[in-house]
Protein backbone atom coordinates (compact mmCIF):
# COMPACT_ATOMS: atom_id res chain seq x y z
CA UNK A 1 0.00 0.00 0.00
CA UNK A 2 1.33 3.43 -0.93
CA UNK A 3 1.73 6.01 1.82
CA UNK A 4 2.99 9.55 2.44
CA UNK A 5 4.90 8.69 5.58
CA UNK A 6 8.32 9.73 4.32
CA UNK A 7 7.04 13.10 3.07
CA UNK A 8 5.08 13.80 6.26
CA UNK A 9 8.06 12.85 8.39
CA UNK A 10 10.39 15.05 6.33
CA UNK A 11 7.98 18.00 6.61
CA UNK A 12 8.28 17.77 10.39
CA UNK A 13 12.02 17.12 10.30
CA UNK A 14 11.59 13.86 12.19
CA UNK A 15 13.92 10.90 11.84
CA UNK A 16 12.62 7.34 11.55
CA UNK A 17 13.91 6.77 15.08
CA UNK A 18 11.90 9.76 16.39
CA UNK A 19 8.72 8.45 14.81
CA UNK A 20 9.42 4.90 15.96
CA UNK A 21 9.86 6.10 19.55
CA UNK A 22 6.58 8.02 19.45
CA UNK A 23 4.72 5.05 17.95
CA UNK A 24 6.37 2.63 20.38
CA UNK A 25 7.65 0.43 17.55
CA UNK A 26 11.10 -0.38 16.17
CA UNK A 27 12.81 1.80 13.54
CA UNK A 28 12.71 -1.27 11.29
CA UNK A 29 8.91 -1.19 11.44
CA UNK A 30 8.74 2.50 10.47
CA UNK A 31 11.16 1.86 7.60
CA UNK A 32 9.18 -1.19 6.39
CA UNK A 33 5.93 0.81 6.40
CA UNK A 34 7.57 3.77 4.64
CA UNK A 35 8.98 1.59 1.88
CA UNK A 36 5.66 -0.24 1.46
CA UNK A 37 7.09 -3.60 2.49
CA UNK A 38 4.73 -3.87 5.44
CA UNK A 39 1.16 -2.66 5.92
CA UNK A 40 0.48 -1.66 9.53
CA UNK A 41 -2.38 -3.00 11.60
CA UNK A 42 -5.43 -0.81 12.05
CA UNK A 43 -4.45 0.24 15.62
CA UNK A 44 -0.96 1.26 14.42
CA UNK A 45 -2.45 3.10 11.43
CA UNK A 46 -4.66 5.05 13.85
CA UNK A 47 -1.63 5.84 16.04
CA UNK A 48 0.21 7.08 12.94
CA UNK A 49 -2.75 9.24 11.99
CA UNK A 50 -2.86 10.61 15.54
CA UNK A 51 0.84 11.47 15.56
CA UNK A 52 0.52 13.42 12.29
CA UNK A 53 -2.90 14.86 13.15
CA UNK A 54 -4.37 13.52 9.92
CA UNK A 55 -7.00 10.98 8.85
CA UNK A 56 -5.75 7.51 7.90
CA UNK A 57 -6.77 7.98 4.27
CA UNK A 58 -4.66 11.14 4.12
CA UNK A 59 -1.59 9.01 4.88
CA UNK A 60 -2.36 5.72 3.14
CA UNK A 61 -3.56 5.13 -0.39
CA UNK A 62 -5.21 1.70 -0.66
CA UNK A 63 -5.26 1.88 -4.48
CA UNK A 64 -1.48 1.80 -4.86
CA UNK A 65 1.10 -0.91 -4.32
CA UNK A 66 4.37 -0.22 -2.49
CA UNK B 1 10.24 17.99 18.07
CA UNK B 2 7.11 18.57 20.11
CA UNK B 3 5.86 15.14 21.04
CA UNK B 4 6.86 13.30 24.20
CA UNK B 5 9.12 10.30 24.34
CA UNK B 6 7.65 7.05 25.58
CA UNK B 7 9.14 3.98 27.14
CA UNK B 8 7.35 0.66 27.20
CA UNK B 9 7.80 -3.08 26.95
CA UNK B 10 8.60 -2.81 23.26
CA UNK B 11 11.47 -0.38 23.82
CA UNK B 12 14.79 -1.60 22.43
CA UNK B 13 16.21 -1.97 25.95
CA UNK B 14 13.23 -4.02 27.17
CA UNK B 15 13.28 -6.14 24.04
CA UNK B 16 17.03 -6.77 24.40
CA UNK B 17 16.57 -7.80 28.04
CA UNK B 18 13.76 -10.21 27.05
CA UNK B 19 15.95 -11.68 24.27
CA UNK B 20 18.81 -12.25 26.70
CA UNK B 21 16.48 -13.86 29.24
CA UNK B 22 15.05 -16.22 26.60
CA UNK B 23 18.53 -17.11 25.30
CA UNK B 24 19.81 -17.77 28.84
CA UNK B 25 16.83 -19.94 29.78
CA UNK B 26 17.05 -21.95 26.54
CA UNK B 27 20.77 -22.48 27.18
CA UNK B 28 20.11 -23.59 30.78
CA UNK B 29 17.27 -25.86 29.68
CA UNK B 30 19.24 -27.56 26.87
CA UNK B 31 22.17 -27.92 29.27
CA UNK B 32 19.95 -29.60 31.86
CA UNK B 33 18.44 -31.84 29.16
CA UNK B 34 21.93 -32.85 28.04
CA UNK B 35 22.99 -33.61 31.63
CA UNK B 36 19.92 -35.78 32.23
CA UNK B 37 20.45 -37.54 28.89
CA UNK B 38 24.09 -38.26 29.75
CA UNK B 39 23.02 -39.37 33.24
CA UNK B 40 20.58 -41.87 31.75
CA UNK B 41 22.92 -43.12 29.02
CA UNK B 42 25.84 -43.49 31.46
CA UNK B 43 23.61 -45.28 34.01
CA UNK B 44 24.10 -42.58 36.64
CA UNK B 45 20.36 -41.90 36.70
CA UNK B 46 18.96 -45.42 36.68
CA UNK B 47 15.56 -45.28 38.35
CA UNK B 48 13.70 -44.02 41.40
CA UNK B 49 13.21 -40.44 42.58
CA UNK B 50 16.57 -39.01 41.34
CA UNK B 51 15.65 -39.94 37.77
CA UNK B 52 12.16 -38.47 38.02
CA UNK B 53 13.41 -35.39 39.85
CA UNK B 54 16.00 -34.76 37.12
CA UNK B 55 13.46 -35.23 34.31
CA UNK B 56 10.90 -33.02 36.10
CA UNK B 57 13.49 -30.30 36.76
CA UNK B 58 14.60 -30.31 33.13
CA UNK B 59 10.98 -30.21 31.92
CA UNK B 60 10.25 -27.38 34.35
CA UNK B 61 13.17 -25.37 32.99
CA UNK B 62 11.84 -26.00 29.49
CA UNK B 63 8.43 -24.65 30.47
CA UNK B 64 10.12 -21.63 32.05
CA UNK B 65 11.90 -21.00 28.72
CA UNK B 66 8.54 -21.22 26.90
CA UNK B 67 7.05 -18.71 29.36
CA UNK B 68 10.00 -16.33 28.82
CA UNK B 69 9.62 -16.65 25.05
CA UNK B 70 5.91 -15.82 25.24
CA UNK B 71 6.76 -12.76 27.37
CA UNK B 72 9.37 -11.81 24.78
CA UNK B 73 6.84 -12.24 21.97
CA UNK B 74 4.31 -10.06 23.80
CA UNK B 75 6.89 -7.29 24.17
CA UNK B 76 7.73 -7.09 20.48
CA UNK B 77 6.19 -4.61 18.07
CA UNK B 78 3.83 -5.95 15.42
CA UNK B 79 6.37 -6.34 12.58
CA UNK B 80 8.91 -8.20 14.72
CA UNK B 81 6.09 -10.35 16.13
CA UNK B 82 5.02 -11.18 12.56
CA UNK B 83 8.60 -12.17 11.69
CA UNK B 84 8.75 -14.41 14.77
CA UNK B 85 5.34 -15.98 14.05
CA UNK B 86 6.24 -16.64 10.40
CA UNK B 87 9.50 -18.29 11.50
CA UNK B 88 7.66 -20.38 14.12
CA UNK B 89 5.06 -21.48 11.55
CA UNK B 90 7.85 -22.49 9.15
CA UNK B 91 9.71 -24.38 11.89
CA UNK B 92 6.51 -26.13 13.00
CA UNK B 93 5.65 -27.15 9.44
CA UNK B 94 9.14 -28.39 8.64
CA UNK B 95 9.24 -30.15 12.03
CA UNK B 96 5.94 -31.91 11.37
CA UNK B 97 6.96 -33.04 7.88
CA UNK B 98 10.42 -34.11 9.05
CA UNK B 99 9.01 -35.92 12.08
CA UNK B 100 6.32 -37.82 10.21
CA UNK B 101 8.63 -38.66 7.31
CA UNK B 102 11.23 -39.86 9.80
CA UNK B 103 8.65 -42.07 11.49
CA UNK B 104 7.90 -43.69 8.13
CA UNK B 105 11.60 -44.25 7.53
CA UNK B 106 11.85 -45.63 11.07
CA UNK B 107 8.92 -48.00 10.48
CA UNK B 108 10.54 -49.12 7.23
CA UNK B 109 13.74 -49.84 9.11
CA UNK B 110 15.73 -47.44 6.96
CA UNK B 111 16.69 -45.08 9.80
CA UNK B 112 16.81 -45.54 13.59
CA UNK B 113 13.80 -43.58 14.92
CA UNK B 114 15.23 -43.03 18.44
CA UNK B 115 18.22 -41.09 17.09
CA UNK B 116 16.11 -39.05 14.69
CA UNK B 117 13.96 -37.64 17.50
CA UNK B 118 17.03 -35.83 18.84
CA UNK B 119 17.78 -34.39 15.39
CA UNK B 120 14.20 -33.11 15.05
CA UNK B 121 14.88 -30.42 17.66
CA UNK B 122 17.96 -29.29 15.71
CA UNK B 123 16.04 -29.23 12.42
CA UNK B 124 13.28 -27.09 13.98
CA UNK B 125 15.76 -24.73 15.66
CA UNK B 126 17.78 -24.23 12.47
CA UNK B 127 14.58 -23.70 10.42
CA UNK B 128 13.32 -21.16 12.97
CA UNK B 129 16.66 -19.31 12.93
CA UNK B 130 16.72 -19.20 9.12
CA UNK B 131 13.11 -17.98 9.14
CA UNK B 132 13.94 -15.12 11.51
CA UNK B 133 17.00 -14.07 9.45
CA UNK B 134 15.04 -14.19 6.17
CA UNK B 135 12.17 -12.25 7.78
CA UNK B 136 14.46 -9.49 9.01
CA UNK B 137 16.14 -9.24 5.61
CA UNK B 138 12.75 -9.11 3.85
CA UNK B 139 11.60 -6.12 5.91
CA UNK B 140 15.01 -4.39 6.20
Amino acid sequence: MKNRLKVLRAERDWTQADLARELDVSRQTVNAIETGKYDPSLPLAFRLAGVFGLAIEEIFDPSGEG
Amino acid sequence: MSFSLKKSCSSPQGSRWNELRVAALILIWTGSWLLVKIGIVEDVLVSGWPLWAAITASGGLGLLAVWAYLKHLGGLDELRRKIEMDALALAFGVGMVTGLTSSLLGDAGVLPWDEMVSYLFTVMFVTYSVGVIVGHRRYA
